[in-house]
C-alpha cells in the first residue's frame, strides 16, 4: 500500500520535472520561438528560412488565433508567467503601451533600434514607441482607404479620387442613389473596429480620444463631430440595415454585393477581390470598377486623419539573458525591407517602410500604392495607454449602437473612457 | 472491531490521492480568487500590487455595469428557464404516454443536447444574420436589444429543453400507475388528473430540474460571446467576469465578480431548497 502510494506521488512529482527538463538544451545554436499570428504562413516560413540560413539561431514559429484580441488573450497570460520560450512576438500596433509598461517586452538596444526604424513611415514608427524608447520594429502597416465603385461615384456625382471629399458630402451623394445601392459601410459592430473608426474621426476633426497626460479629450468639439458623423451615417439617407454589425468582412461582402458603393477599409480588400475576379469572370467587371481614395474628411480644408493598423515585432522580457542578442539579431532581420516585400506580396498587407513601395512589383500588384503610404504617414495611431483594453471597451460601448448616437454621446463616452482609464 | 478500523484506513488511503486531487483543482482555485478579490491587482502592473480589503467590491456594486449585467442575466435567466419547463413538460408528457416509436421520439428529443452550445450558438447567430441567413431577411435580429435578447433566448430554448424533458420524464416514470387509475374511479378528468396526480407527484424532480437549469442558466456565457459579445445590452455576470479577468487583466475585480456570481448562485440554491424542502425530505 505504502510503496504503491510512494509511486503515485513520485509519478505526480516527476512528470512536470522532466517536462521542464526537455525546455532547456543549451547546446547547439540559440533556439529561439516566434508567436506569430495565422493568414502569413508563406512569407513567415520565407522569412524565417532567410534569417536562418547562416545558422547563429533557429526560429521555431507557434501561430497564434486568429483576430488580435484572442491572440492577446494567450500571450498575456505567457508574459505575466515570465515563459522564458516568447521570445520574438507579432504584436498588434496597439498593446505596445501596456506590454512595455507591464515590463514584458525589453526595449530595443540602440543599434537595433537604429536599424529598424530606418526609413520607417511614421504612423507605423509611433506605434513601436512608448515614452521614448523603441520598443518594437515595425513589420507591416496599414491604413483604411475610401473604397468605392467608380461608375456609382460618378452617378452620385461626385470624384473622391481627388481625397478631399467630407463625409457629410458622401453620404448626401450616396444617399441620392438608386435604392440597394447607397450604402456607406463603415465599422459599426461594437468591437475594436469600431474604436478604431471612432479614433480616425476624432482625429479628423483635429482632436484627441486622450491627450499624451492621459486626459480624456471626447467631451469636445471634436468627439461631437465625430458622433455627428456618425448618427448621419447610421440614420440618415446613406444607413445600411445591419449598421450595428458591420466589420471588416461584413463591410466586404456589402461592398462586393453593391448593397454598398462606398466603403473604409483596410488593404486587404483589394487583394480579396482580385483573388475573386480571377476566379469569377461575372466579378471582374465588379473588381475593374473598384476605387481608391484617402480617407474621408470631417471637416471640409482640414487633411483627414486616416486609422492606423499593423504589426510590429518585440522581443519578450523572459527570454534569457544569453539568448537576447540573438533574438534582437532576429528581430531585425525579420522585419528587414526584403521581409516586409515578401508579406506585402503573398498575404497581401502593406509594409511599414517607404521603401518597399517604391519597389516595381509591389507597385504593379498594389495600384493604390502611393495612396496608403501618404495616408499611413499621415494615419492618427490609437491612444497609447497601459488600460487599452477597458479603454476601447468604454468608447465601443459608449457609441454602440450607432443609430442611438447622439452629440451628447461624446460627453458620456468621456466620462465612462475616465473612468475606465481610472483619471 | 479492529478490522473495521483497519478497513476504514485503507478505504481512507485508496480515496485520498483522490481527495487530495480534487481539493488541488477546485478548493484551491476557490479559495485563491477569494483571496485575488481582495486585492487590487492588475496583470499589467504587477508592481502596484496592494491589498484593499472590499475595495473591488464596493467598486462593482457602486458601477453601472454590475447592475445592469445582473438585469440582463436574470431577464435570460427567467425567460429561458421558464420556456424551457413548459416546453420540456410538454415533451416529456409526449414521450411518456406515447407507445408507438418511443425510442425514435426519445432520440430525436434528445439531438438538440447534444450539440456543442458553441456550435449552436453559431448556428443561432447566422440564421439570423441578415440577407445570408435563413431567418434574417432584411432586419438586423443581433443589432437589437429586443431582438438579441430572443435570438439568445431561442438558442438556450432550443439547446436545452432537452435535458429538461429528460429530467421531468425520469419523474414521471417513478408515478405508479395505480394512482391514476384510483383518480380515475373517483370520476376525475384528464386536466384534474394532471393537476391534482401528476404534478404533486413529480414536485421533487420539477425541483431539481429547475434548480439545475436555473443555476446553468444564471451562468450563461458561451452564447453570448458568441453571438453579442455583450453589445446591446446582453451583457451578462459571466461576461462581465470574463471581460475583468481576461481582457482587461484586473484579477482583483474579476476575481470579486466571481465571487459575487458564486454568492447569487448559492442564494438561487438556497431559495429553492427552502422553497421546496417538504418536496426533498418526501423525496428521500
Amino acid at each position: 500500500m505504502q510503496n504503491l502510494l510512494r509511486l503515485a506521488v513520485a509519478a505526480l512529482t516527476a512528470l512536470p520535472l522532466t517536462a521542464c527538463a526537455a525546455g532547456t538544451g543549451s547546446e547547439g545554436p540559440v533556439a529561439l520561438t516566434w508567436w506569430q499570428g495565422p493568414n502569413a504562413d508563406k512569407p513567415t516560413q520565407a522569412a524565417v528560412a532567410a534569417c536562418t540560413r547562416d545558422g547563429k539561431y533557429t526560429i521555431k514559429v507557434e501561430t497564434l488565433p486568429e483576430g488580435s484580441d484572442k491572440q492577446r488573450e494567450q500571450l498575456v497570460r505567457r508574459l505575466s508567467a515570465k515563459d522564458r520560450a516568447v521570445n520574438l512576438i507579432t504584436m498588434d500596433v496597439v498593446w505596445t503601451a501596456e506590454f512595455a509598461e507591464a515590463g514584458w517586452i525589453l526595449p530595443l538596444p540602440a543599434g537595433t533600434a537604429a536599424t529598424v526604424t530606418e526609413g520607417t513611415l511614421g504612423g507605423a514608427l509611433k506605434s513601436a514607441t512608448w515614452e521614448g524608447k523603441v520598443y518594437a520594429a515595425p513589420l507591416l502597416s496599414g491604413s483604411q482607404l475610401l473604397w468605392y465603385r467608380k461608375s456609382r461615384a460618378e452617378q452620385a456625382g461626385i470624384d473622391p479620387a481627388k481625397g478631399e471629399l467630407t463625409w457629410d458630402e458622401l453620404i448626401k451623394a450616396a444617399g441620392g442613389l438608386p435604392e440597394g445601392q447607397r450604402g456607406v459601410a463603415t465599422p459599426g459592430n461594437r468591437y475594436e473596429g469600431y474604436t478604431v473608426f471612432i479614433n480616425a474621426l476624432v482625429a479628423s476633426a483635429g482632436g484627441q480620444v486622450v491627450d499624451a497626460q492621459g486626459k480624456p479629450g471626447l467631451d469636445s468639439d471634436a468627439g461631437r463631430a465625430a458622433a455627428g458623423v456618425i448618427s448621419s451615417l447610421a440614420t440618415g439617407p446613406a444607413a445600411l440595415t445591419g449598421i450595428s454589425t458591420l466589420d471588416e468582412e461584413t463591410m466586404r461582402a456589402a461592398f462586393e454585393k453593391g448593397e454598398a458603393s462606398f466603403m473604409t477599409n483596410w488593404g486587404y480588400v483589394y487583394a480579396a477581390a482580385a483573388e475573386r475576379a480571377a476566379k469569377e469572370p461575372e466579378f471582374k467587371k465588379v473588381f475593374d470598377d473598384y476605387g481608391w481614395a484617402r480617407y474621408p474628411r470631417v471637416t471640409a480644408g482640414v487633411p483627414s486623419a486616416p486609422p492606423l493598423g499593423g504589426s510590429n515585432i518585440a522581443v519578450g522580457a523572459g527570454t534569457p539573458e544569453d539568448q537576447r542578442d540573438s533574438a534582437f539579431a532576429a528581430l531585425a532581420c525579420l522585419t528587414s525591407t526584403q521581409s516586409q516585400k515578401g508579406f506585402m506580396l503573398d498575404a497581401g498587407i502593406p509594409a511599414a517602410r517607404s521603401s518597399v513601395y517604391d519597389d516595381a512589383e509591389v507597385r504593379a500588384r498594389f495600384p493604390f500604392a502611393d495612396v496608403m503610404r501618404d495616408s499611413i504617414a499621415e494615419a492618427a495611431p490609437r491612444p497609447m495607454v497601459r488600460k487599452y483594453n477597458a479603454l476601447s471597451t468604454a468608447i465601443q460601448t459608449a457609441f454602440h449602437p450607432p443609430a442611438s448616437v447622439t452629440p451628447e454621446t461624446a460627453a458620456k463616452a468621456g466620462a465612462a473612457l475616465a473612468e475606465a482609464v481610472g483619471q | 472491531m479492529n478490522r473495521v478500523r483497519a478497513e476504514q484506513r485503507l478505504g481512507w488511503l485508496m480515496v485520498g490521492p483522490a481527495l487530495l486531487l480534487m481539493m488541488a483543482v477546485t478548493i484551491v482555485p476557490v479559495l485563491r480568487t477569494a483571496w485575488l478579490s481582495l486585492e487590487d491587482y492588475s496583470l499589467s502592473a504587477p508592481d502596484e500590487r496592494a491589498f484593499t480589503g472590499l475595495g473591488n467590491y464596493r467598486e462593482i456594486l457602486a458601477s453601472q455595469a454590475w447592475w445592469q449585467d445582473l438585469g440582463a442575466t436574470l431577464i435570460l435567466t427567467v425567460t429561458s428557464v421558464g420556456a424551457e419547463f413548459v416546453l420540456g413538460f410538454a415533451l416529456a408528457l409526449a414521450m411518456h404516454r406515447v407507445l408507438w416509436g418511443r425510442q425514435l421520439l426519445r432520440t430525436v428529443v434528445l439531438v438538440p443536447y447534444a450539440v456543442l452550445t458553441v456550435v449552436s450558438a453559431f448556428a443561432f447567430r447566422f440564421a439570423f444574420q441578415p440577407s445570408v441567413g435563413f431567418v434574417g431577411g432584411d432586419f438586423n435580429w443581433l443589432g437589437e436589444t429586443w431582438s438579441a435578447y430572443t435570438v439568445i433566448v431561442l438558442t438556450e430554448v432550443w439547446k436545452t429543453t432537452p435535458f429538461m424533458a429528460l429530467m421531468l420524464l425520469a419523474g414521471l416514470v417513478t408515478v405508479p400507475g395505480e394512482v391514476y387509475e384510483a383518480a380515475r374511479v373517483d370520476g376525475a378528468g384528464a386536466w384534474q388528473r394532471f393537476w391534482r396526480v401528476t404534478v404533486p407527484c413529480v414536485r421533487p424532480a420539477i425541483m431539481v430540474a429547475l434548480l439545475f437549469r436555473t443555476l446553468d442558466a444564471f451562468r450563461i456565457f458561451d452564447t453570448v460571446y458568441i453571438q453579442t459579445q455583450g453589445a446591446v445590452g446582453t451583457e451578462t455576470l459571466s461576461f462581465l467576469s470574463y471581460r475583468f479577468l481576461i481582457r482587461d487583466l484586473e484579477v482583483g475585480l474579476g476575481s470579486a465578480v466571481s465571487v459575487l456570481l458564486f454568492v447569487c448562485v448559492a442564494l438561487i440554491a438556497g431559495g429553492f431548497v427552502r422553497a421546496f424542502r417538504s418536496e426533498l425530505g418526501g423525496a428521500r
